[in-house]
């Protein structure tokens, strides 16, 4: 299990990393914070010419908390996710979905290294925080040498594995939106041991205004070959009243049209079974707790 | 006073340097020069090799030597089978495949090269031509008509065979008030070590001895094996265990890289060493428990057990290694416990797969037949409305039955067993458990929603088994104790065990005391660590070594003090007049007089040493009752242990603290197999539980605090009244989980009958009840 | 999170072995070369256990075989390599990571502290002592990686109760203890360990 040869950079600018990712494109690989990347090349499942290290990087870390919109840059740890973002929020926010989230990434010394942008740009489809960033609307933005570009989650998830990012693009920083008063969240997630992937996770941050839902933003992880945005779900919640009954209904109804993968740890329809008891327990738990956000 | 530390908690003299960082694992062996090996390995489940060239791996900079099976030899050596059955058809391994690979993993290459990255970057170059053929992963299937073959000599796939019988089972069957029936099966999983295994092995220029170090619980064998594959004296190679990173009993093999590393430090003049990753690990580790039980048991209307009648398959894999029918044998002669069982008949099947050879692993063999005893009996008290720990009660052997000879023999030993009290251990456990208690717990929970369950097991091991051990003590001039031992433990504190031994026996602190173990240099004959063997084994060859020392020592203080040797006692590591405390001599002054040019009794051979070997064939077994209650989430099938009790007589106990760590940590392992560990194949045999991410091991949420009461049954068996018991954890804990799983939903109509308990598991048997939310 | 202060430079600013101090041999960012080329091999400089390394190794060197094989720091073990044991857990500036999931090159910079770093000359750290005291190991092969979970748990948290310390240690496999000493062990440096 040791990786094949490569070769090695640390650019410490964004603009020396857009130029060596120019420059070598396809041949080169990102290295953040490499606890996904590393194993793969142990196991030689991946095998870049070049490894980009982007952990000296200066401006990759930033967290900018403002009254419309949380910036995080790319390479911020997911232990500052977890331990330094939230006393920078203001409460209650639709953002805590994040350090919620982030609690359920692997194990502490894995979240010290880890990095927002390298789970994203990873796109596990069982990883937590894709669909935290899902659910919560955020915008990636990427750039390259040739300039930027934004992007919406569902156009950056593209499935198993895969993003948007072009070779000689890196993801730069992760901006989410404030969401209104009334916005209540939840991350919850089954995993056969803690810190092990999603068997399935559910990601919801749900606005309740005068009794009725008016905004609801869903993701699951575990349940597809790449991070599921629930559109349906989210359609449907709209205008509902928060009732135990309809969140039952409508989450088995969502789950019914899920076709998750069957692994050594079940097959499809336990999976369906997961996505449903998790949908129907978050769309309570948020529910409940926009209204303690409205008050 | 005088010193007594058998049964005394003192802190272990391991830890210290395991504290520090400072212990010397295989890895950490440094020899300059040293080159590095790596292995290729079997992409295919089942495959003809037509063609395997190193031509290109050979020419890569930095790489010393790559070869095959054709550079071997004309007559390969294959790796022994040390036991057989009545009916055996050997399908030993090569270390590297001739022209067939039979499972994924299985060694194909080696490259030895300046550095492990530049040995796997050779691996690459190294060109196979494969020729799949059709592979069966199922023991059951391969048994059949028609399945793919793997071995020309055993043609339906049956490597071997034996039958276990006593009484006159088919009468039995016949005048039974109740049959029942049932199929039973246990998964494919084993040991998994923190450290995985490891390899390192060095010729003196000079002298032409080869030394290996390597990972093993057992260098005596691997020494004796290695000079038979290498066609080399034994007395030219030394093998020695450096710490070990937990064993479990995978680690009392011989996988083909330990031939491989020595034969490659020796073809190419050059140090060479050998790390096995993780994923090579979990590719070809001895794997182990694999075993379909089709089990009936004939039964009077009121629970009196009146036969068994069994057919045990087990999935052996591509291939025979040492102990490769051991784990069938123990598990075919342990299947009727401590209860009396009148007439027995257990037929054990050996079948071939395509998999990873099957070796023992912590119980080899009993988990297995305890699983398949346990369950039948709780399916047993609910058929005919007999309470289960009330069933059990009504068959456990006495106190006044024993020794009870079962009339089985093992391919290790004959199974009597020695001594206990097997009602008074599960009555205790019940009490601990508040088993009276329980039902109401059950219904309360039920009344909410909630599904709990309790689950009992009552497990024997056999511990011990001969042939030998072997130990010396020697007393240096300084006063100074060492004792070399055969045992190669691997974690368990048995430095400190023996220690506390040979520091009653010679009246000296325990922790004065150096300890050698698993070297084949410093001992000529050892048998090793497996089979909970150190406390009986080693632990009664050191008494038998230390009593000769001392024997010898008190005539030479007697002589020292013109004393007759009938008035001294040794006290305090000192002999004194019994008596005259001042008129003494201390070890050290003993030893001196020992030495060559001491003062001796005329005739008196000098130093003071003894090598001494216990044989013995009769093996003690202890035994313990687990109870486990636990929760399980309608929604998730998810399983949460909560109380979990152990009853445990292990005959005398050196060290208590060490034995309930031995307990805890089989428990941990127990509950892993019921309910987490599983290494599942693919139907083309490709395996997919090749890393920690998905082969589970248990975590520290995953497990319970352990309460654990003790009974002492000493065994007659050896002079300390030991019994061995660090199997025994691992083999109670399987089954009090998947019980108490069981308990938790058989209610709803399902009936539990394969392990692991994983959370889809259970969630499928709740859905097939229509108990699922 | 604190960024390394800086990469290393293309030429090692002194020879392997010695042993400048950290001031001395900071490069400024102005001094590194303007556009980078990929390389094989690389000259870094570590502090481990206060003592400061420089050394030249191959980028593909992963950060625990740089201390097991070049430092000769071989209480750091290697467990699985895809970072799910936490066998090679050690402390990065502070902070318990995974040293089989960082190349040797990245950790440029950075302080470390390993299992050999705990005790103080003969004297056991009161965790290594607690873990001795309440049978807290058994084959020794986890336990660095748990000591320095540990250290960074206790050292941030007191009066923990179980529930948070196998929560802490969570990422720490263990084959043999089957956790029940490892928590003992923890709850008794908790009230040992004056910080």
């Amino acid at each position: 299990m040791k990786p094949a040869p490569f070769d090695y950079l640390a650019p410490t600018t964004i603009e020396e990393t857009l130029d060596v990712l120019a420059e070598h494109g396809d041949e080169a690989k990102v290295l953040a914070g490499g606890q996904s990347l590393v194993p793969m090349l142990n196991f030689r499942l991946a095998r870049p010419a070049v490894l980009v290290d982007i952990n000296h990087v200066a401006g990759l870390d930033g967290i900018e908390v403002a009254a419309d919109s949380l910036t995080l840059g790319a390479a911020v740890r997911q232990r500052a996710l977890e331990t330094r973002l939230p006393g920078q929020l203001p409460r209650p926010s639709a953002w805590g979905l994040l350090p919620e989230a982030v609690g359920y990434v692997g194990h502490q010394q894995i979240r010290a290294r880890g990095t927002l942008g390298g789970s994203l740009a990873h796109a596990d489809p069982a990883a937590e925080l894709p669909a935290a960033v899902t659910a919560l609307g955020a915008t990636l933005c990427l750039r390259s040498a040739d300039g930027q570009r934004e992007v919406g989650p569902d156009e950056f998830f593209e499935g198993f594995f895969t993003t948007c990012l072009a070779p000689e693009e890196l993801l730069v920083a992760i901006r989410v939106p404030a969401w209104p008063a009334g916005t209540g969240t939840s991350f919850l997630e089954v995993s056969r041991r803690r810190g092990d992937f999603a068997q399935v996770a559910v990601a919801a941050a749900i606005t309740v205004a005068d009794g009725r839902i008016t905004r609801a933003g869903i993701a699951l992880a575990g349940v597809a070959g790449g991070t599921v945005h629930a559109r349906e779900l989210e359609d449907g919640l709209v205008g509902q009243a928060p009732a135990a009954g309809t969140f039952a209904e409508l989450a088995a109804d969502y789950a019914a049209t899920l076709d998750p993968p069957p692994d050594v740890h079940g097959p499809a329809e336990y999976r369906r079974a997961l996505a449903a008891h998790l949908l129907e327990r978050a769309l309570t738990e948020a529910t409940g707790r926009s209204s303690a956000a409205a008050a | 006073m005088g010193v007594q530390t058998i049964g005394a908690n003192v802190k272990r003299l391991e830890d210290p340097r395991l504290l520090r960082g400072e212990a010397a694992y295989v890895d950490d062996i440094q020899v300059p020069g040293l080159r590095h090996m790596a292995v290729l390995r079997s992409p295919h489940a089942h495959a003809r090799v037509l063609s395997v060239d190193v031509g290109a791996a050979r020419a890569l900079p930095g790489v010393d030597d790559a070869f095959s099976a054709a550079d071997l030899g004309a007559q390969p050596p294959a790796i022994p089978a040390l036991f057989a059955m009545d009916t055996f058809h050997p399908a030993p391994q090569y270390p590297l495949a001739t022209d067939t690979v039979r499972f994924v993993g299985e060694p194909v290459a080696v490259v030895v090269a300046e550095s492990r990255h530049v040995a796997e970057d050779a691996l690459e170059l190294i060109e196979v031509e494969y020729e799949p053929l059709e592979a069966v992963v199922d023991a059951y299937a391969a048994i059949q008509p028609g399945a793919p073959v793997l071995h020309a000599n055993a043609p339906d796939n049956v490597a071997a065979r034996q039958v276990y019988q006593t009484g006159d089972v088919d009468a039995a069957f016949a005048a039974a008030d109740r049959v029942i029936r049932e199929r039973l099966d246990m998964q494919r999983y084993t040991g998994i070590p923190m450290e995985t295994r490891g390899v390192v092995a060095s010729r003196d220029a000079v002298t032409g001895e080869l030394t290996v170090w390597n990972s093993t619980q057992w260098p005596h064998t691997v020494r004796t094996i290695l000079a038979g594959m290498l066609a080399m004296p034994a007395r030219a190679i030394r093998v020695i265990t450096p710490d070990i990173g937990g064993g479990f009993g995978v680690k009392a093999d011989f996988n083909s890289e330990d031939f491989l590393v020595p034969f490659a430090a020796v073809r190419t003049g050059k140090p060479v060493k050998w790390i096995e990753d993780r994923n090579e690990h979990f590719l070809s580790i001895a794997h182990s428990r694999e075993q379909i039980h089709e089990v009936e048991i004939a039964l009077r209307d009121d629970g009196t057990i009146l036969g068994l009648r069994a057919r045990h398959i087990t999935d052996c894999g591509a291939y025979q290694r040492p102990l490769g029918v051991i784990n069938a044998s123990l598990s075919a002669t342990s299947l009727g416990g401590v209860y009396r069982v009148p007439n027995y008949r257990v037929e054990a099947v050996c079948a071939s797969t395509n998999k990873a050879p099957a070796s023992p692993y912590r119980g080899a063999g009993a988990p297995e037949s305890t699983f398949a005893r346990e369950r039948l009996l709780d399916i047993v008290a609910r058929e005919l409305g007999i309470d289960r720990a009330e069933l059990r009660r009504r068959n456990l052997l006495t106190p006044e039955e024993l020794p009870f000879d079962t009339g089985l023999a093992s391919a290790e030993a004959a199974v009597v067993l020695d001594s206990g009290d097997f009602p008074a251990g599960l009555d205790k456990a019940l009490e601990m458990i508040d088993y009276a208690g329980f039902p109401a717990r059950q219904r309360a929970a039920r009344d909410e929603g909630r599904l709990v369950g309790l689950g009992i097991c009552v497990y024997h091991q056999i511990t011990g088994p001969g042939p030998f051990e072997g130990g010396s003590v020697r007393v240096d001039p300084t006063g100074e104790v060492t004792v070399v031992s055969g045992a190669a433990p691997m974690g368990q504190g048995t430095a400190t065990m023996l220690a506390q031994i040979a520091a009653d026996e010679l009246q000296v602190p325990y922790d004065s005391i150096k300890l050698v173990f698993g070297d084949t240099g410093r001992l000529p004959f050892g048998m090793g660590t497996y089979a909970s063997r150190n406390a009986v084994m080693a632990g009664t060859a050191l008494v038998l070594a230390a009593r000769k020392v001392r024997d010898k020592a008190e005539e030479l203080a007697a002589h020292l003090l013109e004393a007759d040797p009938a008035d001294l006692v040794l006290e305090d590591g000192a002999f004194s007049v019994k008596g005259v405390p001042a008129s003494s001599v201390s070890w050290a002054q003993v030893a001196a007089a020992a030495s060559p040019g001491g003062s001796r009794p005329a005739g008196m051979e000098p130093d003071l040493e003894s090598v001494q070997y216990f044989e013995n064939l009769a093996a003690p077994y202890s035994y313990g009752i687990h109870i486990a209650e636990v929760e399980v989430d309608p929604h998730t099938g998810y399983t949460t242990v909560g109380r979990y009790v152990v009853v445990n007589d292990a005959g005398t106990i050196v060290n208590p603290r060490n034995a309930e760590g031995q307990i805890v940590g089989g428990v941990a392992q127990g509950l892993g197999g019921a309910l987490m560990e599983e290494l599942v194949y693919g139907e083309d045999g490709q395996p997919q539980s090749t890393s920690f991410m998905d082969y589970l091991i248990p975590g520290s949420l995953d497990v319970p605090d352990v309460e654990i009461g003790h009974l002492e049954s000493k065994s007659p068996l050896n002079p300390l009244g030991v019994k061995g018991m660090g199997e025994g954890g691992a083999i109670g804990a399987h089954s009090a989980v998947a019980n108490a799983v069981a308990d938790a939903i058989e209610h709803l109509g399902v009936t539990v009958t394969r392990t692991p308990l994983k959370p889809a598991a259970v969630w499928q048997l709740l859905r097939s009840a229509g108990a699922s939310a | 999170m604190t960024v390394p202060p800086t990469t290393a430079p293309t030429e090692p600013t002194s020879a392997p072995g010695t042993t400048g101090r950290g001031s001395e041999q900071t490069m400024h960012v102005e001094d590194r070369p303007a556009v980078a080329t990929p390389a094989a091999e690389k000259s870094i400089r570590v502090t481990v256990n206060g003592t400061v390394h420089e050394r030249t190794v191959s980028v593909r060197r992963s950060l625990v075989e740089f201390l097991r094989e070049d430092l000769g720091l071989t209480g750091t073990h290697v467990g699985c390599e895809h970072g799910v044991c936490g066998a090679c857990t050690v402390l990065m500036d502070g902070e318990p990571i995974r040293a089989c999931l960082m190349f040797a090159v990245q950790a440029d910079g950075a302080e470390f502290t390993t299992v050999e770093g705990l005790a103080e000359g003969d004297r056991l750290h009161p965790i290594q002592q607690a873990f001795w005291d309440h049978h807290g190991l058994q084959c020794g092969f986890c336990t660095p990686g748990i000591l320095l979970t540990t250290y960074d748990f206790l050292r941030d948290n007191r009066g923990a109760d179980e529930a948070e310390i196998r929560e802490a240690v969570s990422g720490n496999l263990c084959r043999c203890t089957g956790y029940q000493g490892i928590v003992r062990s923890v709850q008794a440096a908790d009230e040992t360990w004056e910080r």
